[in-house]
Order: structure tokens, then C-alpha cells, then sequence
């Protein structure tokens, strides 16, 4: 496997893509009629690049992320319209859907010492929050029934303005005041995210997934540095959660279904799993065919399926990878056109 | 018998072999010596087609084996002790000699009355699991396993670890009798044992020989001085 | 009171043997190559529906059950052959791969059968109610436990007596040492993943009156031998045969309150299991 740790890349590499970036979040959705999908795709990629921490850059296979995804927003949801109008139920939801990151974190972790066959360790990770994702669909679905919707979703939400301080407020159905929330709150947890990935950690991460052995005899416990990295991915989960909430507002218990997780593997397989910025096209393929194949066929799972099968087959590394020396390529191949005599 | 012409092997992309010219003949007693880490198990695992040959020949009775499956390996009549033993934990005793059989089509009683002459105590512990034995009875049992089949090959892995001197000594004896049948190539980190038992020895360095003879040239030109007592 | 305890009691083990029998397959895919078949479950159903479309074509049960088992068992040896066997280094992949699997195949079933609810085949002469004391059970399900049992038997007796059996008992401990004694260990492997799932084929047929049949019903199953498989310990089949009823009794209990807490409940069960003895009952070091 390629690793290319630590490339130093020149400077501008990171002005030009975090101006990219900041073009995609901030202004994209305001000048194109496909504001949803570009929204979903904000959104999403956020998703899965928290995502991908845990499961392509360590390695640990989990199909929970949609109860952190939803716990958060359902927390958001029922606070605001039982309890209290104002921007203080954001925060309270994500620490809650963080939280239970830590608690479905720590008891798939806390059995997969590195004595126990690395299968039997995903499998366990697998395992565990498959039952997560079923329980938590049980108590939303049952006890909580009356507060969550149930089946039909919570319902209501946007009605009234959120307040922030004083008199001020969000008007959760002005389109720009959620978009700009949206895009501004994307692209600083990506860059923190991509900050976190770039340095000593990320290597950690990945050494973890390679051998994890070895880095405990490094010193490190390894428990503890897999259930950190898995909780971040769950705050960043319930970060998406509340930003789902605000843009869609509205939430079901569908995303508690380990299908709406195994979404994201899919995603984080086919865009990368060991690139940071992987996910991001991988999500941009993904809701974009989605978009596309649905509005032909009903049989848009087994479109995905077979992609999956040839992505595990033929492609490990994902698309993204390849995607983004494209341009290296193409300024390689220009530079050569121009200089002749020196190549 | 066996020959290895140039062979390049590694697991996966660190390689581990380089370069490696050996042979064993019909009828004698080869050993592999060198320091940990040189690549003596790393050749009869090689040998055995559980490693990654890059490039290189491995030929068994003049026909070519890189491209074989170990199971065919196997079953040109090359048996492989390992290092760790390898024993089927979760089966008995006799079902752990019972699969070398099944493999190579064998059946009898006759077969086993070599391994029980050698080693009488793997007859009390016959049907207890053999995860229970102890190491050292683990390691008699595992180089019963790889007699049971009287292989035209045997390659045996680190054997002085874990058997009393004794039961060395009835092992070593009992390979000088088995020499018309079965050859030997043996990876041993003790070289007093390796010295004692073999006809010729190969004195490895970093993946490759760095020199090889009969056991009173390896004592004439000081290989082991120059090669392992660094 | 009595009755309805009993009843369930029994109801219980009927699924749980069921569960059992397919479980075991999930648990030897995983001893011997160390991947999480989560494909399985699509073997069960598509057994259901071949069942069905058979009994649709020529009336008889019996045919459709061979069938469906031959064929489950047939798509079982592709599956493995072509895509699983690339992937046994690599337990991430490996996971990844059924997944996709598993994807395509209740996809596939969906567009060729349609998503909705099926009757399921019975044949005619089972569908009365007998007696077992004061205890009235249909006698298809007294068919089924029975039949599930026998078929346990043998595949009991496959293990432990058998070479065969034998070959996959000392590979789950040591693949390679197999090998190096020349058995060709690839060959058996497929041989057991084709049985374990011809199995489950076949209980796709066998169970579908009892648990339904539509496209997810293979997926729904293969959470619950998830459980059975862990709770008996990972690779384990005795620990499959003891989770599987208790397992199946537990959900005909815990029914009655609702399917959701059934669910619930299971699944609080396998996180303790996990966290207190992740080895279940008898899975050893692996």
C-alpha cells in the first residue's frame, strides 16, 4: 500500500483547495438551482469525512454513526419545540449525540483488545452497533414515540424563529441565513478535521489500522487514542445531525437504520478511504448518481451493490485518490509541453 | 533433491530472501544455521509455498514448484515442522496425527509405530486435546506429525527448543536411520545440535549464504566464528 | 396461563433451531475464513423464493425445498469462489464485500419478485394441529423442529466423524499446517460454505410460513444469528446449537410486549455477552 505520509505539500496547494473549498460551501449554493444537493452534499461530506477517521483511517468498522447522526437532531428537535425556542438546544444535542458516541464507542472497544483476532475485532465494532442502531430505533420508536413522531418524523419544527442573543434571531425558513450557517460551520470543522488528520495523529490512526500492536508498544493505549477518535467522529456526526436538522427540518427514525450508516461506507469506500479529502468526492459521486439513477430506475440498491462489489475487488483505494493527482498530472504534462529542451 | 537457484521472497513487499542458492540431496542431513532474523525460517517456509517468491527457482525432484499451491507441495512428499509448532489445538492427539494421513492417502497403523518408538508418551496422551499437551510434548508431536508420512523431505524448524537433551538425542539418532528415506533440512538456532547431526551446513547472513560445506569445513574455515559470533 | 407459557416455549425452539441451522453457517465462514458472511441472510431468502416459484410451478413442496437448497447452495460456492475468497486477508474488505453482496442479491430478489409480503408454501397435509398432550402445535412447526433437529444431527455427526469434518476442525486452528499436509483446504472450504449455505437455502423454504416472506425477511434473520453466532462464541457450532433455542425463546417471549422490544432486548443481551464473555460459550482463542 502507497502511503505518501506527511508530503509536504507547497504552500499554495492548501490556499488554492481551501478557496475551493470555501467557493463550494459558502457561494455554490447560492448560485445554483440545485441548492439541495449541493447543501446534502456539504453536509454529508462533512458526514463522512468525521466518519472516515474512525473507519478508514483506523480502521474501525462501525454502522452507528446514524444513531449519533439522529440522536443529535432528535434532541435538537424535541428541546426546541417542547421546551425552549433558542440556539442553546444545538449545543445540548450534540453533546447528547456525542455522548452516546462515547457510550457505543467504549463498550465495542472495550472487548477488542489487540490479543483477540483482528476479524473478531471489527466484528465485534460491527456488531455492537448494529445493536445500537436497533435499540435506539426501539426507544424512539416506543417510549419517546409521542415526543419523536414516530414513524412519521417530528413534525413542526421550523415554525418559529430561533434566538440566538437578545434579539437576535435565526429564521429557520430563510434559506440564506441556513445556508450561510451551513457552509460556515462545514468548512471550519472540515479544516479542523483536515488539521487533525495531517498531523502526528493521522499517523497514529492509520499505524492503528496497519498493526495495532506495535503502537501499543510504542506506548500508546491504544484503547483509548481508537474510543477518542471514535467519539470525535461521533461529535462530528452530531454535528451534521444538527445541521441536517436546521437545512431539512425535519428528522425520522430511518437514520438510525444501519442502511443509513452503510451509506457511508459505501461512500467513504468509493472516494477513499485513506485520502482526507476522499469522502468528498465519494459523496459527490455518490448523491449525484443516486440523483440520477433513481430518477430512471427503481433499482438504484443494486446499481450500488454492484459498484460496491467492483470498488472492493478492483479498486481498494477509491476513487479520490486518482482524482486528485488529476491535476498534478495534467500541470506535469503542461510543464512538460512548454519545457522541451530541459526534459 | 531440492534445489533453490536465486530465490527472492519476502512477505509482501519487504523481502526477506535474497539471492538464495541451496540444495539437499537424497539421503542426507542439511542444516540452516545463523543468527535470529537471517531468514532460516523464512526459506523452509518459502520451500513450502507459504511465503511470496518474487523471483527465483525452487525445484523438488527436478520438477519446478514456484508457481504450486502448498497443498500440492505437500504432496510431492516435503513435510514441514514449523517453528511454532503448529499443532491443531482444538483436536486430540490422534486426530492430529490422522491428518497428515488424510492428506496423503495413507493409512496404518505401521506408519505411527515410528512416531511411538520415538516419542511413547504421545501414546498416553492419545486422546486428550492436544492444546493440553505440554510444549515439549507439543513439539514431539509435531515432528511425529511430520514423520507419520515418511516424507521424501523433512523440514524441521528450530527442534531443539523445548525437547529435553535426551529426547534431542533419540530424535538425532533416529534422523541418521531415517537418512536412506528422508532427507533432512533442518533451521536451527542451536549450533552445537546442528553441528552434531548434519552431513553439510549452510550459514546464513542477512537472507542470503554466506557460506556453506560439510560439517568439518564450516569448523576449518571458522564460518561460525566469522558468520554468527559477530 | 400454562398453555400460552408452553406454547411460546415451543414456538421458541421451533425458530430456535432454525436459527441454529443457519447460524452455523455464519459461524463456520467465520472460523475458517475469518469473514463475517453477511450475505447469508440473502441466501435464506433467495432459498424462500425459489421455494415459492417452484411450489408456484409444480405444486410440490418437497421439490421446491431441494431446490431451494441447491440453488441458495450453488449462489453460496459463487459467492465464495469469486469474491469472498479475494478477500480473506483483508477483514475489513471481507466485511465490505458480503455487504455489497448481500445489497445485490435482495436487490435482485426485489426487482424479480416484487417487495411485497408472499404467501409461503406449505404443503396441504401439514396444516392441521396435533396434540402434544393438552398442547396443540401445528404440525407443520413439530414437522420443522424435527426435521431441523435431524438435519443438526447429521451435520453434527459431519463434524465430528468425518474426515471432512475432521479437515474443517483442524483448519479452524491452523489453515496453513492443513495445507502443508496436502489437503487442499480451498477445495474444502467451499465445500462447507456450499452446505452451510444450501442450509440456509433451505430453511428459507422450511421457514417462510413461519417467519414470512419478503426481501428483507433474510436480513432481519441474519441480525438474530448474529446474536446466536456470539452468544455461542464466534466459529463455534455447539455454541450455535446451545444459543440458537434459547435465543428463539427468548424472542417468542419478549414477542409478546412488542417486536421491537424483542429486538431491544436481544440486543442488550449480546452487548452484555460481549462486554462480560465476548467469547460466548464455547468460541475458544482464535
Amino acid at each position: 500500500m502507497e502511503e505518501t505520509l506527511f508530503r509536504k505539500q507547497p504552500r499554495y496547494h492548501y490556499v488554492i483547495g481551501y478557496a475551493v473549498l470555501a467557493f463550494i460551501f459558502l457561494v455554490l449554493p447560492f448560485l445554483t438551482t440545485y441548492d439541495v444537493l449541493v447543501e446534502d452534499i456539504i453536509i454529508w461530506s462533512l458526514f463522512t469525512m468525521g466518519f472516515n477517521l474512525a473507519f478508514g483511517f483506523t480502521g474501525m468498522v462501525s454502522l452507528g454513526h446514524g444513531v449519533f447522526f439522529g440522536v443529535s437532531a432528535f434532541t435538537i428537535g424535541i428541546l426546541t419545540l417542547h421546551w425552549n425556542r433558542s440556539i442553546v438546544t444545538i449545543p445540548i444535542g450534540i453533546a447528547t449525540g456525542t455522548l452516546t458516541g462515547f457510550v457505543v464507542g467504549y463498550i465495542s472497544l472495550k472487548r477488542a483488545r489487540v490479543d483477540v483476532h483482528k476479524a473478531l475485532r471489527i466484528a465485534y465494532l460491527v456488531l455492537i452497533s448494529i445493536a445500537a442502531s436497533y435499540v435506539t430505533m426501539y426507544i424512539f420508536l416506543s417510549p419517546l414515540a409521542k415526543y419523536s413522531g414516530a414513524e412519521m418524523g417530528l413534525l413542526g419544527f421550523p415554525n418559529y424563529p430561533m434566538g440566538v442573543v437578545g434579539d437576535l434571531k435565526i429564521d429557520l425558513k430563510s434559506r440564506t441565513q441556513i445556508y450561510l450557517i451551513v457552509g460556515v460551520v462545514s468548512f471550519f470543522v472540515i479544516g479542523w478535521l483536515h488539521r487533525i488528520a495531517s498531523s502526528p495523529a493521522g499517523l497514529i490512526m492509520r499505524a492503528v489500522r496497519e498493526n495495532e500492536i506495535r503502537v501499543g508498544f510504542l506506548g500508546y493505549n491504544t484503547f483509548r487514542f481508537k474510543l477518542l477518535v471514535y467519539t470525535l467522529s461521533g461529535f462530528v456526526a452530531s454535528i451534521a445531525g444538527a445541521l441536517y436538522l436546521l437545512r431539512s427540518s425535519f428528522i425520522s427514525v430511518d437514520v438510525f437504520d444501519f442502511k443509513f450508516t452503510s451509506e457511508l461506507v459505501v461512500i467513504c469506500l468509493l472516494g477513499g478511504r485513506n485520502a482526507f479529502f476522499g469522502p468528498m468526492v465519494g459523496t459527490a459521486i455518490f448523491l449525484i448518481l443516486k440523483d440520477v439513477i433513481s430518477s430512471y430506475t427503481a433499482s438504484w440498491g443494486l446499481f450500488l451493490a454492484l459498484v460496491l462489489i467492483f470498488s472492493v475487488l478492483y479498486l481498494p483505494g477509491g476513487l479520490g485518490p486518482m482524482i486528485f493527482s488529476l491535476p498534478k498530472l495534467l500541470v506535469q504534462r503542461w510543464g512538460k509541453k512548454n519545457k522541451p529542451a530541459l526534459m | 533433491m531440492l534445489e533453490l537457484q536465486n530465490l527472492n521472497a519476502g512477505y509482501g513487499p519487504s523481502q526477506v530472501l535474497f539471492d538464495l542458492t541451496m540444495n539437499v540431496k537424497e539421503k542426507e542431513i542439511v542444516s540452516i544455521i545463523g543468527r535470529n532474523g537471517v531468514g532460516k525460517t523464512s526459506t523452509l517456509k518459502a520451500v513450502m509455498g507459504l511465503i511470496h517468491t518474487m523471483s527465483g527457482s525452487i525445484r523438488f525432484d527436478s520438477a519446478e514448484m514456484s508457481g504450486l499451491p502448498t497443498y500440492k507441495r505437500g504432496r510431492l512428499g516435503i513435510a514441514y515442522v514449523p517453528d511454532d509448532r503448529g499443532i491443531f489445538v482444538n483436536i486430540t492427539t490422534a486426530e492430529n496425527l490422522r491428518i497428515p494421513l488424510i492428506g496423503h492417502k495413507m493409512e496404518g497403523k505401521d506408519n505411527l509405530d515410528l512416531a511411538f518408538s520415538l516419542f511413547p508418551i504421545l501414546k498416553e496422551r492419545w486422546n486428550q486435546k492436544a492444546g493440553t499437551l505440554s510444549g515439549g510434548e507439543q513439539q514431539m508431536l509435531t515432528i511425529a506429525r511430520g514423520l507419520v508420512v515418511r516424507p521424501k523431505l523433512l523440514m524441521l524448524d528450530e527442534i531443539s527448543e523445548g525437547l529435553a537433551p535426551e529426547v534431542i538425542m533419540n530424535c538425532c539418532a533416529a534422523f541418521h536411520k531415517l537418512k536412506t528415506e528422508t532427507s533432512i533440512l533442518l533451521a536451527e538456532q542451536d549450533v552445537r545440535v546442528a553441528m552434531e547431526i548434519s552431513d553439510r551446513v549452510y550459514v546464513m547472513l542477512n537472507g542470503s549464504v554466506a557460506f556453506h560445506g560439510t560439517v568439518a569445513q564450516v569448523k576449518e574455515e571458522q564460518a561460525i566464528e566469522k558468520f554468527i559470533h559477530l | 396461563m400454562h398453555l400460552l407459557i408452553i406454547t411460546q416455549l415451543i414456538s421458541g425452539l421451533v425458530s430456535g433451531v432454525l436459527l441454529t441451522l443457519i447460524a452455523i453457517g455464519v459461524a463456520l465462514t467465520f472460523g475458517l475464513l475469518k469473514v463475517v458472511n453477511l450475505s447469508h441472510g440473502a441466501i435464506y431468502t433467495l432459498g424462500a423464493y425459489i421455494g415459492l416459484t417452484t411450489v408456484r410451478m409444480c405444486g410440490n413442496f418437497w421439490i421446491g425445498l431441494l431446490l431451494g437448497a441447491v440453488i441458495a447452495g450453488v449462489v453460496g460456492v459463487i459467492f465464495e469462489r469469486f469474491c469472498i475468497r479475494k478477500v480473506y486477508e483483508y477483514p475489513v474488505m471481507g466485511f465490505l464485500i458480503t455487504f455489497a453482496l448481500m445489497m445485490g442479491l435482495t436487490q435482485t430478489i426485489r426487482l424479480i419478485w416484487g417487495p411485497g409480503n408472499q404467501l409461503a408454501p406449505q404443503p396441504a397435509y401439514l396444516m392441521k394441529v396435533v396434540y402434544l398432550g393438552f398442547v396443540p402445535i401445528s404440525s407443520y412447526r413439530l414437522f420443522t423442529v424435527l426435521f431441523g433437529a435431524v438435519i443438526m444431527v447429521a451435520m453434527w455427526f459431519l463434524i465430528s466423524k468425518t474426515n471432512i469434518g475432521l479437515i474443517v476442525r483442524a483448519s479452524l486452528d491452523n489453515r496453513d499446517m492443513v495445507d502443508s499436509f496436502g489437503i487442499n483446504s480451498s477445495r474444502i472450504f467451499m465445500f462447507v460454505f456450499g452446505l452451510g449455505s444450501a442450509i440456509a437455502g433451505m430453511c428459507g423454504v422450511l421457514a417462510s410460513p413461519i417467519f414470512g416472506l419478503f426481501p428483507d425477511v433474510g436480513g432481519q434473520m441474519l441480525i438474530l444469528c448474529f446474536v446466536v453466532v456470539v452468544m455461542g462464541g464466534l466459529g463455534s457450532i455447539r455454541g450455535a446449537m446451545l444459543a440458537g433455542p434459547i435465543i428463539g425463546v427468548v424472542i417468542s417471549f419478549t414477542t409478546l410486549i412488542s417486536a421491537g422490544f424483542s429486538y431491544a432486548v436481544i440486543f442488550i443481551l449480546m452487548a452484555i455477552i460481549l462486554l462480560t464473555k465476548p467469547m460466548g460459550f464455547f468460541g475458544d482463542k482464535l
